[in-house]
Parts: structure tokens; C-alpha cells; sequence
């Protein structure tokens, strides 16, 4: 994971991959974690660390070595099924072993994604869920 | 499919309807073969319209993306931009949209009309959507679209009406002058049309959604509520203990459905099939004619026949839980506990499909994009139970194990079943578990597996699904088997035996003659040599073994009556401890030449085709004999 010690994201993170799966040649990305939302780094935490019902806004997907020369795909997968900077998002349930893994609902599709991809997600929670954990 | 005025393709996200829509379109006429060169399934069909123009339709494999992550996506995309290799790009594309998903399936749609192909949109499952809430104005998604968009319902019987007359509008009216030479040109300017894709960064993707939110902002006035019980039922179903109590009940039940329910129906097929046996064969005179048709064709081929309620039982339940949306769920739950063995929920739906019958288990292994674990899967899919091996498990269960009941609710018979299924469970865990020790890889794949709302399966769709699976059955009947079965006949006939033979005379024959050579091989784990006769023809498929079996002991018989029922004579003839070794090596005997066959295709690679092979029969025979061992050592 390549934060800075703030822990605000870092702005432009190019990584160029060979991809195993497709047997393209390169596939270039450029990962820029959208300035659109500001979150100050207390508010932001990763999507793992979500309890079972929480609701939360999607800020950025993050690179993360867990994957490997793949992880460029998978960021690029999770971008085009929608876990993009302001999208809702909310826990539906967990596996059973170390509530692996995770199953979310965004905009109004539920997908179940394993720990290793829910950490490359940062989110910030939402002031509705914020209200809730509060009372 | 060469005389066709229009080819189109249909394209969809996965889940969104496509396939039962493809169904609809085609009817019957369907074709099932592969993409050249690589191993992606290809469903092709055609329809009429009203001015007896014919249409081909390709079904392309369901993506959520033109950037691709597996194979299967991988041949979508290349047939949509025109860069596969033999192929030519469609002339018309047919984007389902599922209308209770609209925002993934239109950001694909999106991302095709940059293409700038041909193209309508078929707004698929509007029904549904309407009842839950979904309030859109066609016209205006048209509008803004600047695409043709129809509504179709793939599982209602004119559901697609709207969709073949905006397909017609594109067809040309003289009907197929000149065609061959466009498609020349076109084939041969294939290589320099092939379009580039975009580069696809967060911002670009951000612009597609931005768009999509335009779209739906225009024409969608209310929104589509996933009604509550779904939601109150993912809970349960989803629960980590609950959902995981709740899979094992409904695969137990699915299997006692199967022993139970299509017991009465057998019986009935049996006694069907000896009215028709002694309807025929009653009246005429003994010699080779009659032995022919009443141990070839009666006591082989009818022996098979009888199954057929079981096989489609297994399969109803199976294709009823594809329909409904229940197996995600069920790969979510046990994607952790497959992870320890080197697998991940991806592999269940494949290996579930293997229950049914391990060809279409291994071809849909291809929807797993980590390779290792892909061939992990190939590997272990045929120890899942098929449903070639219920006529033989429910032969031997049938005549040695008791009809008692246990704990007052269970069938003794039913319980052993499911044990002999738990046992190719289990092994294909240790197979996985030893791979994976083998063969450590570090980097991880992602899951990333939609969760679709739940739907009720379709009846239409499921009875389309068992109509065919009752032809392929019945065609091998009346093809492989019948074949197979003259032929053991005659082998089994032939020569008759000698003055003063003391032995039935089929053990004078030369199908006696092979019997008695693998004897030597099979009798330290119980097998007769009667039983090694129907071992051979056995490996073309399974449920030979069992047709094998009725010619053998028919022809062994003395009196007309044993012809018939098998299930007596094994009862009588076989050792307990034989009847558990023969289950035992059918758990593990890789007999079906198909699946070996489509092995060697998928994985490309004879080696693995044999170390498939090998490791089954090794496997085979270490089960029998321990079996064959231990309830002998139990029985004294």
C-alpha cells in the first residue's frame, strides 16, 4: 500500500503491469485517487474494517502488493463495477472464518469480495451511520 | 447457418437474463461448440422472422467489461472489436440490459457504443423490474442513448417479440444476394478494422458513470426497490453458521430427493420395460434372434433407460438453483474453507455442476481466471458424484443394503448415498489440499463475485434445460450404448460352450475368456470375473457397466425370469464385501471416456489428461481393496 505518512492518498500512482490473465502485452493505468472528497485521516478507514451493516462512502481504491503484477486488473475491476470516490456503500455479511469474506451492497448490487480486495477500498463513513453508532 | 441475411450477437453483464432470452430466440435450434483455438463454449442458434428471412444469433459469454480478466471475457471482447482470429465481427449487437441492474449494464453499454458498432438495446427482465417499482421512460433512454431500445422478458413465451421485429429493420430485403462476397471483403479487411480500446483509468471509468447517472436521471422516474424479503433472506442465507446449516440441508435433501422421489417412476420404467421385453420376445423362437433382443436390448439397454428419472431430478434441483441466484451465495460461504485447500468460491459452481456430470463441471471452469486453480478444479471435478454413477450406486445399494429407516426419518439406502457422495467430497479435499502443497503460489486473485437478487427459477427454462439433458441421455442410449451392448453380446455368445461344460456358457465365451485375464488383476479386491467383463465396455461411460452387467448375468441365467431383474441376482450372488469394493472403485474410476476427452481439450495437455487417469484408477483400486478388506476382516 503506497500512502503518504499523513495518510492522505497518493495523488498519481502509474503502474505499469504484464497482465497473466488476458496475455495482453502491457496494460497501462494511471491510478489517480480522485481529490474530489477530503477526508481528514481519522474519518477514513478500509473497507475490511467495516462492521455488518455500516454504511460508508467509497473515497479511493488503493494499489496493494497483495496481487501482485495482477493488481492493476483488479483496481481497474473495481473501479468498472462501481466502487468509485463518492458511491455508497454498506456491509451486507461476512464469511465465517476470520469474516472472510465480505459481502457489500453498492449501488443496488451486492457483491462478495475476499479481505485482500476489500483493503485496496478506503472508505469514509457516512454521517447517517455516524449518528447511528453514536446514539 | 451459412444462407442467414443477419448475424448478431448478444451481450450482456453475467446474470442479466441473456441466455433464457437466447433460448427464446432460437427455440430448439440451437448449436453447442467451441471457439476455435480456444476452449470458450460458443451457443449459436437462428430464428425466422415474419418474411422467412433467417437471422443468426451467437450467444457471447457473459462480461462486465470490454478490459478483460478471463478467458471467457477475453472472446467476448475480441468477437465485438473484430479481432478473433476466423471469426467475423457480428453485423448487429444486441446489448441485454437487465432492467433491476440498470447502472452496471449500462455503463457496459456505454463503453460498446464507443465502438460504434450497430447496435440495440434489449431491456430484459422489465417485468420484474416493474414489480418491483421501476418506473422508466423508454423513449427517453432511447433518446439520450441514441440506440434502439426494446423491452423483452426472456422467459415469457412472445417476450421477445419487440426484439425481432428492431432486429429485422436491420435486415436487407433481397435475402442473401451477395452476401458471401460482403463477408469476404470484410474478413479480409478484418485485421486492419480491429478497433482500439481506450485506456481505462479512474477517470475515464468516473466519465462513464457520470454519463450513466445522466441517463437514468433522464429517463428512470422511480427507482427499482429490491424488496425487503431479499434482504431478510440474504441474512440467513448468507449467515455464516445459519447459511452454511442451511446449504448442507438443501444438498442433503436434494440428494434424498433424488433415491426417493424416482423410485416410484423406476419401478414403473421397469416394469414397462419387461411387459415389453415379454411382449416381443414371449412369443418368439429360441435362438440367437431372441437371445439378441432379450439380453442385448432388454437386459442391457433397458437396464439404463430406467435411470432416466434420476438423472433429471438431480438435474431439475440443479438447474433450479443456477436460476435462482442461490449458488454465489452458497461460493461466498465456502470461498474461506476453499481457500485452505488452495481453491476459492469461484471453483463451486463448477464443481457443484459436476454432481450433474463432470463435462459441463470442467467446461465451466473456465469462468475462474487464477490457471492453477483452474486445473485444480479440472483435476478434482470427477470425484464429484455424477449422475452416471447413480445406476450403479443405486444398483448395488438397492439389492444389499436394508430398506430399514434410521433415527425414524432417514432410508437406510438414502443415507448410504449420500455417504458414497461425502467420500468424493472428501477425497477431492485431500486431491486439492495435496496440489496446493505441491504447487505453493504466493499472489493472490481477487474474488470480486456478484451477489444477483434472488428470482424464481423459471419453469420453461427449467424444462428446456431437462428436455435436453433427457435427448443427450437418450441419444447415447440409443447410440453408445445399444452399440456397445451388441457388441458384448456377441463377444458374450461366442463361442458357445463346450460338451459337458459346467459353467454357464458365457464363461466359455471370449467377453468369459477377457473376464477371466483381468480377474487376476481384480480378484484382491473382490471383482468376479463377471464383473470384469462389465468393467471394459464400462469405460466408455459408467452406466454401461450396469447395462454390461444385465447381458452378462442374462446370459449366465438359466431361466427367462433372471433376464430381467438384475438386482436379485447381485443380491444373491454377490459378498457384502464385494458390493462395497465395487461402490468404493466407482467413486473413484475415472470410467467416462468424455470426460477424459474434454479434459485433454481444456487443459491442453496429454500429461495431465494421464495423471487425471492415473491418480483415479490408483485411487480406484486402493479403496476397493481397503474396502474389500476390511468388511471381509468385519463379515467373519
Amino acid at each position: 500500500m503506497i500512502r503518504l505518512m499523513d495518510g492522505t492518498p497518493q495523488p498519481e500512482v502509474t503502474s505499469q503491469i504484464t497482465s497473466q490473465v488476458t496475455g495482453e502485452t502491457a496494460v497501462h493505468i494511471a491510478a489517480h485517487s480522485l481529490p474530489a472528497i477530503a477526508a481528514s485521516p481519522a474519518q477514513t478507514r478500509t473497507l475490511d474494517q467495516l462492521t455488518k451493516g455500516e454504511q460508508a462512502v467509497v473515497v479511493s481504491v488503493e494499489a496493494s502488493a497483495a496481487f501482485g503484477t495482477l493488481d492493476a486488473l483488479v483496481t481497474r475491476r473495481l473501479w468498472e463495477l462501481g466502487f468509485l470516490a463518492g458511491a455508497q456503500i454498506s456491509v451486507v455479511g461476512f464469511g465465517l472464518l476470520s469474516r472472510d469474506p465480505i459481502a457489500v451492497k453498492i449501488g443496488g448490487t451486492k457483491f462478495a469480495l475476499r479481505r485482500a480486495e476489500a483493503q485496496k477500498v478506503r472508505v469514509k463513513c457516512s454521517d447517517k451511520s455516524e449518528a447511528e453508532s453514536m446514539q | 447457418m451459412s444462407s442467414a441475411v443477419l448475424r448478431v450477437a448478444l451481450i450482456g453483464n453475467p446474470n442479466c437474463g441473456k441466455s433464457a432470452l437466447f433460448n427464446l430466440l432460437t427455440g430448439s435450434r440451437q448449436k453447442v461448440a467451441n471457439y476455435p483455438g480456444v476452449t470458450v463454449e460458443k451457443r449459436e442458434g437462428e430464428f425466422t422472422d415474419a418474411k422467412r428471412r433467417r437471422c443468426a444469433v451467437l450467444d457471447l459469454p457473459g462480461t462486465y467489461s470490454l478490459q478483460v480478466t478471463s478467458a471467457d471475457e477475453r472472446v467476448t471482447r475480441d468477437v465485438v472489436i473484430g479481432g478473433f482470429s476466423g471469426e467475423l465481427p457480428p453485423d448487429l449487437l444486441v446489448a441485454v440490459l437487465d432492467a433491476t441492474n440498470l447502472r452496471l449494464g449500462l455503463r457496459l453499454i456505454l463503453e460498446l457504443k464507443a465502438i460504434g458498432r450497430p447496435m440495440i438495446v434489449a431491456l430484459n427482465l422489465i417485468d420484474l423490474a416493474r414489480q418491483r417499482g421501476l418506473e422508466i421512460d423508454v423513449a427517453k433512454l432511447q433518446l439520450s442513448l441514441g440506440l434502439p431500445v426494446v423491452e423483452t422478458v426472456g422467459v415469457r413465451k412472445r417476450g421477445a417479440q419487440a426484439l425481432v421485429a428492431a432486429i429485422a429493420a436491420f435486415m436487407p430485403e433481397a435475402p442473401a444476394q451477395g452476401t458471401p462476397t460482403k463477408h469476404t471483403d470484410s474478413a479480409m479487411s478484418n485485421s486492419l478494422r480491429r478497433i482500439a480500446l481506450p485506456d481505462a483509468d479512474a477517470d475515464s471509468i468516473q466519465a462513464l458513470y457520470t454519463q450513466v447517472e445522466g441517463l437514468l436521471e433522464a429517463s428512470v422516474r422511480k427507482n427499482c426497490v429490491l424488496p425487503a424479503w431479499q434482504d431478510r433472506l440474504d441474512a440467513l442465507v448468507m449467515h455464516p453458521v445459519l447459511g452454511l446449516l442451511l446449504l448442507a440441508t438443501v444438498l442433503f435433501f436434494m440428494f434424498q430427493a433424488v433415491f426417493a422421489w424416482a423410485g416410484p417412476l423406476m419401478d414403473g420404467l421397469t416394469a414397462g420395460v419387461m411387459m415389453l421385453s415379454d411382449l416381443v420376445v414371449g412369443s418368439m423362437q429360441e435362438g440367437p434372434l431372441k437371445s439378441l433382443l432379450r439380453d442385448g436390448l432388454f437386459a442391457g439397454v433397458g437396464s439404463v433407460v430406467v435411470f432416466l428419472p434420476q438423472i433429471l431430478i438431480l438435474f431439475a434441483f440443479i438447474l433450479a438453483l443456477e436460476d435462482s441466484g442461490y449458488l454465489p451465495r452458497a461460493a461466498f460461504l465456502l470461498d474461506r474453507l476453499m481457500l485452505s485447500v488452495g481453491l476459492s468460491g469461484r471453483s463451486f459452481i463448477p464443481l457443484l455442476s459436476s454432481f450433474a456430470c463432470a463435462v459441463p463441471g470442467i467446461m465451466a471452469a473456465r469462468t475462474i481466471t487464477n490457471p492453477r486453480e483452474r486445473l485444480v478444479t479440472i483435476m478434482i471435478a470427477p470425484l464429484m458424484t455424477c449422475s452416471a454413477r447413480l445406476p450403479v450406486y443405486t444398483l448395488i445399494i438397492g439389492a444389499m443394503i436394508p430398506r430399514q429407516s434410521v433415527l425414524g426419518v432417514f432410508n437406510m439406502q438414502g443415507v448410504t448415498l449420500f455417504a458414497l457422495y461425502v467420500l468424493g467430497i472428501v477425497s477431492s479435499i485431500l486431491v486439492a489440499a495435496l496440489a496446493q502443497r505441491a504447487v505453493k503460489v504466493r499472489t493472490a486473485f481477487p474474488l470480486l463475485l456478484e451477489l444477483p437478487s434472488y428470482r424464481w427459477p423459471h419453469p420453461r427454462n427449467l424444462l428446456m434445460g431437462l428436455w435436453e439433458r433427457a435427448r443427450i441421455f437418450l441419444r447415447r442410449v440409443g447410440t453408445t450404448i445399444l452399440l456397445l451392448m451388441i457388441l458384448l453380446w456377441f463377444l458374450a455368445s461366442y463361442p458357445g460352450a463346450p460338451a459337458g461344460a459346467t459353467e454357464p456358457a458365457v464363461y466359455y465365451s471370449f467377453a468369459g475368456l477377457i473376464g477371466r485375464a483381468l480377474e487376476v488383476l481384480f480378484a484382491p479386491i473382490g471383482f468376479s470375473w463377471q464383473i470384469c467383463i462389465a468393467l471394459v465396455p464400462g469405460m466408455a461411460a459408467r452406466e454401461v457397466a450396469v447395462s454390461a452387467l444385465g447381458t452378462v448375468y442374462a446370459l449366465s441365467g438359466t431361466e427367462d425370469q433372471v433376464a430381467n431383474a438384475l438386482s436379485p441376482i447381485i443380491a444373491s450372488q454377490w459378498s457384502l464385501a464385494t458390493s462395497l469394493a465395487f461402490l468404493a472403485w466407482f467413486v473413484y474410476a475415472p470410467q467416462c471416456l468424455s470426460t477424459l476427452a474434454v479434459t485433454q481439450r481444456e487443459t491442453n495437455s496429454w500429461k495431465m489428461t494421464a495423471l487425471m487417469t492415473g491418480y483415479l484408477f490408483a485411487m480406484a483400486y486402493a479403496a476397493a481393496f481397503l474396502t474389500y478388506r476390511i468388511t471381509l476382516f468385519f463379515s467373519q
